[in-house]
């Protein structure tokens, strides 16, 4: 054995490729991780520079300058702040929500002896091939007098099959059977071995589908824009489009209200209101892209546990 | 018989588990089934007012509607060009994004390149629709700032011909970081020995990726091509609808965002469903198409 690695150790030195392999490698990978940070990278200089410097094009390395009107302004933006707290209301209950239906039928879908497991592992099937689409779940939820209340958007989607179905997984392979014929024996009915033995033993899967859950509730706009018209409601995604998508809101009310008629003070709105989109970018990023890191593992694992039976 | 007499006592022996599968059950058939069940009206004139059981029975109306208009040949035809033109940039850069990191010799910084690549994930459709909008911008966006720094000549983004690339440049950015997981994921079950083998038997770097790591993950990658072809009908509808305007809205009225329209805007709930379901049918035959081919191929599929 020693021997042999020795032996495929030499062999490795000798060839020559290998040095040339890993720098070409190495090159491109540096390169493309350059272009792949830079347009997070110009946001957030552009954000922090002053408007002039950045229109003027001279904002593309480093920043200069400084951007204090720009920051004054997205404080004192209400709808932000607002948006900012709906979305953290919504994506907390939302994602309580998911855990409790995604941990409970995850549960029984895994249980071997359950009578009905076969039936109701087929009617979570179907739904990742067929739906009734956007026009009547619209109508469900209007039918279900759901429109403009968060249950429009914590309920459409309370559980995706695809989370479902990596719990079941995770749980069935690592809850074994003797475990629960053991509890079982001990007197312990299904509610009690789910709360007591298999939730502490499936912090990790719990952890991997809650952040999935959550990510997924704070960056979804779609949903809330069919379902949600009061702006008082709006979540964080949608006061971002209005913001930087519906074209010079801020110039035209400034327009008409204070009837500005050199171009020069035309352009100066264009760029305060330009600078405060890439605060506004900023804003809406940061928090999760400083998250992430952190929780990068789970999910990582999340994908690599549905990839095993997906 | 048998069966039920099982469920039956399952069902008293082990009525707290039944109790359990209740919230699971209630959700699906509300919400899963229940617009199934709703999918009904794109064979009826629905009327709001009256619900499904006072509205006339159309038959196929809605669908002839729609495809003897003279623009819905374009609305697919959108369609399948934004799909098929990501297919086939999207689909293999992560593939050799993940053979790449999977190359690195330094564990450590390869953690780091990973987590740069990954994060455009976490980044909202909305905020990168408008980041586009930041950039693009034809006169102050950086993109053509730069090219007026090197020298080039500005390119005008207001085009529709400028729509395609700008959308799929930006896909990539957003995904194939986070697609190569699937990969990598793959690529950690090689066997080692394999590498040693191949290493003792005089096999370069470049040789062990094409002989070893590339066989090994084909077949997650025909489950890959085969999800992407059947979801070639749904296309992104959300960034495509954030990213429409006046000037392109000849290459980006996609069949899902003409039926948001339709349905929600104009408020043509049947036609809007019965459009639906058109395009859910297509995705499910190109799904079955992706499948036959794969087994015929590779020898699997999914279905």
């Amino acid at each position: 054995m020693d021997k042999m690695k020795k032996k495929s150790w030499i062999k490795q030195s000798k060839i020559q490729g290998d040095w040339r392999f890993d720098l070409i490698n190495g090159l491109i990978l540096l390169v493309l991780t350059l272009i792949f940070f830079y347009p997070m990278y110009l946001v957030f200089i552009s954000a922090i520079s002053s408007p002039s410097e950045v229109f003027a094009g001279r904002v593309l390395l480093l920043p200069t300058g400084s951007n204090y009107e720009g920051f004054k302004r997205v404080m004192e933006n209400e709808a932000l702040w607002r948006g900012y707290a709906n979305t953290a209301v919504y994506t907390t209950i939302g994602t309580l929500i998911n855990l409790v239906l995604t941990m409970t039928g995850a549960f029984v879908l895994s249980r071997k002896t359950f009578a009905l497991r076969k039936p109701l592992n087929w009617m979570v099937l179907v739904t990742m091939f067929f739906g009734g689409g956007m026009i009547p779940t619209y109508l469900l939820v209007k039918d279900l007098k759901l429109l403009n209340t968060i249950g429009a958007l914590v309920l459409p989607g309370a559980i995706s099959t695809w989370n479902l179905i990596i719990t079941r997984t995770f749980l069935t392979t690592s809850i074994p059977d003797e475990l629960q014929d053991a509890a079982h024996i001990d007197g312990c009915n299904n509610i009690g071995f789910f709360i007591r033995i298999v939730l502490p033993n499936s912090t990790a899967i719990i952890a991997v589908i809650g952040l999935f859950y959550a990510v997924g509730h704070w960056l979804s706009y779609w949903n809330a824009m069919l379902y949600i018209t009061k702006e008082e409601m709006y979540p964080l995604q949608l006061v971002l489009r209005d913001i930087l998508l519906k074209a010079e809101v801020a110039m035209q009310s400034a327009r008409t209200g204070e009837n500005i008629e050199n171009a020069t003070a035309v352009v100066e709105l264009l760029r305060i209101s330009e600078s405060v989109k890439y605060i506004v970018v900023v804003a809406g990023t940061l928090p999760l892209l400083i998250i992430f890191p952190f929780v990068e593992k789970h999910f990582v694992k999340g994908v690599m546990i549905g990839s095993v039976k997906g | 018989m048998r069966y039920w007499r099982y469920l039956k006592r399952d069902a008293v022996r082990n009525w707290d588990l039944y109790l359990m599968a209740v919230p699971m059950v209630v959700y699906y058939i509300i919400f899963c089934y229940g617009p199934m069940y709703g999918l009904q009206i794109a064979f009826m004139d629905y009327n709001p007012w009256r619900g499904m059981a006072g509205s006339k029975f159309v038959g196929f109306k809605h669908f002839i509607n729609f495809l003897s208009l003279p623009s819905s040949f374009q609305y697919i035809g959108n369609t399948l060009r934004i799909s098929i033109s990501s297919l086939i940039f999207s689909y293999p850069l992560p593939i050799i994004l993940a053979l790449m990191f999977n190359a690195m010799p330094s564990q450590r910084i390869r953690k780091t390149v990973q987590t740069v690549f990954y994060m455009p994930h976490f980044v909202s459709t909305v905020v990168v629709v408008g980041m586009l909008a930041l950039f693009t911008n034809n006169q102050v966006g950086a993109i053509n700032q730069i090219i007026r720094a090197l020298g080039g000549e500005a390119i005008d983004f207001n085009k529709a011909s400028s729509f395609l690339p700008t959308y799929l440049i930006s896909g990539i950015w957003q995904g194939a970081g986070w697609s190569t997981i699937i990969y990598t994921g793959a690529l950690t079950s090689v066997n080692p020995e394999l590498y040693e083998a191949a290493t003792v038997d005089g096999a370069s770097k470049f040789q062990r990726v094409w002989h070893i790591d590339i066989p090994s993950i084909l077949p997650t990658m025909s489950i890959t091509l085969i999800l992407a072809i059947g979801g070639l009908m749904s296309v992104g509808h959300e960034k495509v609808y954030l990213m429409q305007s006046a000037t392109n809205i000849s290459v980006t009225e996609i069949v899902s965002t003409y039926s948001y329209k339709a349905g929600l805007i104009s408020g043509q709930y049947s036609y809007s469903s019965a459009i639906g379901m058109f395009n859910s049918v297509v995705n499910f035959i190109l799904l079955l198409f992706a499948n036959t081919l794969s087994r015929r191929v590779s020898g699997s599929g999914i279905l």
